[in-house]
């Protein structure tokens, strides 16, 4: 079933060579008009290799329009910004590279996935795909860490990266693989075949094809520019990524931010659909809204930028902002505690009760929106962030490696200084002068002995409070020096008063939870 | 135990007319936990379903003794990675149910983590209950025996179960329901401090502070 042979990849424009002029049903309408339009202006793109009229399609309306144009316009637009250059071989033709701790996560992940296609034959074809990408891409980089997730972001590239021989049109696995243009694929089968394809035949005789290189490379090239922040062995640098919703969310309507307590509650509620680039929330829902997912990934891969997640689920906390009012005041009652009601509102009404006409305007929002958020972007999240090494591209793979090892030793310095960006209360600034701290190059070890020195003095307070304080038995050191950490003591200037929350830190504890 | 559980019981706020119960499920990665909240909620199962990443919730009302009872589900994230956010979602929680997964020992081995990592953030009066799941697999690997015995050694009740085939489920749900409706009827379970915050939309709604320096 896998070939086996992998010479040389196809040339992308090869993919064009069959015209998209000759789609039958979209004389008819103006929609589809408009769309065989975009297309032509795409495959012309391609041919001419005009990367920013290509880059300039695909933040507008619909962006790469179908997955016959987003393989090979993905992989140019991705391969011009970063060269896997010898990794690219790397792991080809099954040649055996070192096992991934992840692994047996991977496995039960991807045994959870695609279950919204039908067709068993497909599946299982599917999944090994998604296997075989994802395992690759962790063993040629095994600095990198397997998030639950992933696979969701790999499992859109697969779909993409599909495509169908038959003798007519393309075949309609679950009526999920066509991205929202309606027009019949007819000229697909002649899509060129590398010879690293990878096959599978269904029950209809229809033939379902991936070329896995290509699969490979683009995933690969994705996840080093865009992933990396997620791909740590925690969730340090996710949650940074998580606290610019409050801040988007402020700079538009402070107001709403307030009433939702945005600069109180993390934004946890967000994590899968930030993780995931919304893959995870409205996969399952319809065919829409899969191609609502399509073109998400597109505004990424064409802004060249992860903020677009973050605005997006931003300009979607905006753009219900009344229902989400409303049912925040029907459940006052209904919760623990501000953070169960503020996380079950939202997730409540945001993805599940989002209609397809509402995500395009979020889109068309969010393709409008400039990036007005640099400044804080840059104290929120690390140096080495993705959302930040952007604008460097194109670079080369050692590049993206390097940047990687930086952002691995500063989240190791992060979690054993046991900072938590969690912190509800740190705003911004506060953070970001703590977290700069690490990344500075200065002596080091001069500010660590201060911390040490300062913890001493703070435990000894500390002790003797508890004279006045019942309730509070022995808290473990760790949770003491956890308060420590918490102060803004960076700046080397103790606060007037200092206030220690050990419900708090305990609850809000980011460090290892197994540790008792 | 230590000082953590003495203060986290404080931000109990079961009232005695309270009809929600607030109910988290915890487990190793693809012990089924979606599934048999899917199975109880929505009465569906199906064989791939999709991984949770971070925290889900879901709300069921059920009738308890003849009082309507809302269950608010909090569905938790299995990969190690995650469960720092999950802990945050362990405050109020009155019930909270751990899941392995009888055909996976790995999965049985871990509850004793778990458990601990539940003592440490849930509140002390928190009702456990320990369930194996998949009951309907061939290839099991932890008898229902071993399955009795921890739930022994660790105090508290037991069920096997299946969302596949629907075995339990719904007792998995009634069993803790009215455990908890028992604790707050012998008024064992409620707290000593009211809501937190949550009233006052906008002030700063957090659990109660003091000072202490």
């Amino acid at each position: 079933m896998v070939s086996d042979h992998y010479p040389i990849l196809v040339n992308d424009h090869e993919f064009l060579g069959e015209s998209v002029l000759d789609e039958k049903s979209v004389l008819y309408f103006r929609e589809d008009e408009r769309l065989s339009l975009k297309s032509q202006n795409i495959s012309s793109a391609m041919v001419q290799d005009d990367l920013d009229a290509l880059l300039s399609l695909g933040k507008s309306k619909d962006g790469f329009v179908k997955h016959k144009l987003r393989r090979p316009v993905w992989l140019k637009i991705l391969k011009n910004r970063l060269s896997l250059d010898h990794y690219s071989e790397q792991g080809k033709d099954g040649a055996e590279l070192a096992k991934h701790s992840d692994e047996h996560q991977v496995s039960l992940d991807v045994r959870r996935s695609f279950g919204d296609i039908h067709d068993s034959a497909a599946k299982t074809f599917l999944r090994q795909a998604l296997e075989q990408t994802v395992v690759r891409v962790l063993r040629t980089f095994p600095l990198l860490n397997y998030y639950q997730g992933y696979h969701d972001v790999v499992a859109v590239f697969v779909l993409v990266f599909m495509h169908t021989h038959k003798t007519e049109d393309e075949v309609d696995l679950s009526d999920s693989t066509t991205s929202g243009t309606p027009s019949s694929e007819s000229s697909e089968h002649h899509e060129t075949l590398s010879s690293s394809s990878i096959s599978t035949k269904l029950s209809d005789d229809s033939v379902l094809f991936i070329d896995s290189e290509q699969l490979f490379e683009s995933v690969a090239i994705f996840t080093l520019l865009y992933l990396r922040d997620f791909m740590m062995n925690s969730l340090t640098f996710t949650i940074d990524q998580l606290a610019l919703i409050p801040i988007i969310v402020k700079k538009n309507d402070p107001i709403f931010h307030k009433t939702f307590q945005l600069h109180e509650i993390d934004p946890f509620f967000a994590l899968s659909s930030v993780l995931t680039l919304f893959s995870h929330d409205l996969r399952p829902q319809s065919n829409e809204s899969l191609s609502i997912v399509f073109q998400i990934f597109d505004l990424v891969i064409a802004s060249n930028s992860m903020l677009v997640p973050l605005t997006i689920y931003s300009n979607l906390l905006l753009a219900k902002k009344e229902d989400l009012l409303t049912r925040l005041h029907e459940n006052l009652e209904n919760f623990d505690n501000d953070t169960d009601l503020i996380h079950g509102v939202i997730q409540q009404e945001m993805i599940v009760g989002s209609s397809i006409r509402l995500w395009n305007e979020v889109l068309e929002a969010t393709r409008a929106s400039a990036d007005t958020i640099s400044v804080e972007v840059k104290k929120t999240v690390n140096k080495y962030s993705v959302l930040l090494t952007d604008s460097q591209t194109p670079v080369s793979v050692d590049d993206t490696l390097n940047w990687l090892t930086k952002e691995i030793r500063l989240n190791e310095l992060r979690l054993a200084l046991g900072h938590r960006n969690s912190s509800a209360k740190n705003t911004p600034s506060k953070t970001s002068k703590w977290k700069a701290m690490p990344n500075r190059r200065g002596p080091f070890l001069v500010r660590m002995s201060l911390i040490v020195g300062i913890a001493a003095i703070l435990l000894k307070l500390y002790m003797r409070s508890f004279e006045g304080h019942q309730g509070y038995h022995l808290l473990p050191l760790r949770s003491c020096f956890d308060q420590v950490r918490s102060l803004k003591f960076a700046g080397l200037q103790l606060p007037p008063k200092v206030w220690l929350d050990p419900l708090k830190n305990v609850l809000k504890n980011i460090g290892g939870p197994f540790n008792s | 135990m230590s000082g953590i559980r003495t203060v986290s019981s404080s931000s109990a706020n079961v009232k005695s007319y309270d009809s929600i119960m607030k109910i988290l499920l915890v487990g190793d990665s693809g012990v089924g936990k979606s599934c048999l909240l899917v199975r109880f909620v929505e009465d569906k199962f199906s064989p791939s379903f999709i991984t949770t990443i971070g925290i889900d919730f879901k709300i069921k009302t059920v009738d308890i003794n003849g009082k309507k009872v809302k269950l608010q589900l909090w569905d938790t994230a299995g990969q190690e990675r995650f469960r720092t956010i999950t802990t945050a979602y362990y405050r109020g929680a009155m019930g909270i149910i751990l899941v392995y997964d009888v055909t996976d020992e790995r999965t049985f081995a871990n509850i004793k983590q778990w458990f601990s990592t539940v003592n440490q953030h849930a509140n002390d009066e928190a009702q456990l209950l320990l369930v194996g799941n998949k009951s309907d697999m061939e290839s099991r690997a932890v008898s229902t025996d071993q399955g009795e015995t921890l739930a022994k050694e660790l105090g508290i009740p037991f069920v096997e179960a299946s969302a596949k085939d629907d075995t339990n489920v719904n007792n998995i749900f009634f069993l803790l329901a009215k455990l908890i409706q028992e604790k707050i009827d012998s008024e064992k379970l409620v707290g000593n401090a009211g809501r937190d915050g949550n009233v006052n939309i906008g002030s700063s709604g957090q659990s109660s502070k003091s000072n202490c320096c």
